[in-house]
């Protein structure tokens, strides 16, 4: 423990300003929350829920995720990659000069490391890919698969320092997935059958609800998601990882 | 002994209470704290209040996940699927701001070897 006492730790000031903010929040839901709770009649949630069966996916969070919301799906997958795309900017500036200093500076890592992230990688790609592959039928789905694969990646990219994630091929992986997923959606919109954006096109009868082919183009829709965001959060991790 | 739970009342109650104080926990932290690292934990720690309340709140108690597995046949009864997608977007979303972040914040300490904020003066007329 540190020596200084704990009135000189503790901000009074900013805490009783947090005080009482959190007063008026409390204040202000106190009032505010017993009304318009009498006249709600069923939410947009309930609606959806009542016609998911439409989409024969078993799990509805799915169908909202990527059917009936798929456009925010993709603003989402949009800001991900803004994301990527700036730290990549941040760090990638001095990659040229001293990629072969950073490499020899990081120390080795330790004999636990390399053997636990040698027995836990293809253990951590089977769980990521089961996940994505089952996103339309059990929680989870391409954000979580996708991130668990760039985790297997990480531990990689820590346990073995000749390990580099080739930026050319991620670069390629992240925009072939980003692209199917608009071409996708754009299928859907033009052929006649469905006439919406990322409409469901593909056969998707109910009685296969339940089965891993089935909701037509959610399932793909989701791998494509789960493959790009594994990439850019994998680039993440390696623009972090190089400029130590 | 713990039926008055399952009331829906208390138990929201309880969640609005318990995500309250970890949004204020996470401001004051954002507020108080001069290490640029502990500021964006501080919004990390606030968004995380935001998801909690977000699921708590579409749940009723006796409402299953909206999947149909384990022997379901019907989407009846189930808790509100809108929140927790939603809250799926914000957590990907909440995580791109974080890592952009603290890149920023660490390659601002590489830049001025400096990582506190009342130390940043460089827009400062002088």
């Amino acid at each position: 423990m540190s020596q200084v006492p704990l009135r000189k730790r503790v901000r009074v000031k900013t805490l009783l300003l947090v005080l009482l903010c959190g007063w008026l929040l409390a204040l202000f839901l106190t009032i505010l929350l017993p009304h318009g709770l009498d006249g709600l009649s069923g939410t947009v949630g309930d609606a959806l829920l009542e016609r998911n069966a439409e989409t024969a996916s078993a799990n509805a969070v799915t169908s909202v995720v990527v059917s009936y919301r798929g456009f925010d799906t993709l603003g989402e997958v949009t800001v991900l990659f803004l994301a990527a795309t700036g730290v990549g900017m941040l760090f990638g500036g001095r990659r040229q000069e001293e990629t072969g200093a950073s490499v020899a500076r990081r120390a080795a890592p330790n004999e636990m490391m390399v053997t636990g992230a040698r027995l836990l990688f293809p253990v951590l790609l089977l769980l990521g890919v089961y996940i994505i592959a089952h996103g339309h039928l059990s929680p989870g789905g391409g954000f979580q698969g996708g991130v668990i694969i760039a985790t297997a990646f990480f531990l990689r990219l820590l346990a073995d320092p000749d390990f580099v994630l080739d930026h050319a091929r991620v670069g390629l992986l992240e925009s072939l997935s980003g692209s199917g997923f608009v071409l996708l959606g754009l299928l859907g919109l033009v052929l006649l059958s469905t006439g919406t954006f990322l409409g469901n096109f593909l056969p998707h009868p109910v009685e296969a609800m339940g089965r891993l082919v089935s909701a037509g183009v959610i399932p793909l829709i989701y791998v494509l998601v789960g493959v790009k965001v594994g990439a850019e959060v994998g680039a993440i991790f390696q623009d972090m990882l190089e400029q130590e | 002994m713990l039926e008055f739970l399952d009331s829906p009342r208390v138990l929201h109650g309880i969640y609005i209470l318990g995500s309250l104080t970890l949004f204020f926990i996470g401001l004051y932290g954002l507020l108080a704290k001069r290490h640029l690292l502990k500021a964006l934990i501080g919004i990390a720690v606030m968004e995380l209040s935001v998801y909690l309340l977000f699921i708590a709140l579409a749940t009723s108690p006796g409402e299953t996940a909206p999947i149909l597995a384990d022997g379901l046949i019907d989407f009846t009864g189930m808790a509100d699927p809108i929140p927790q997608a939603l809250t799926l977007t914000a957590i990907v979303i909440g995580m791109a701001v974080l890592a952009l972040g603290v890149s920023l914040a660490i390659q601002y300490h590489r830049l001025t070897g400096n990582s506190d904020m009342r130390a940043m003066t460089e827009l400062k007329d002088s």
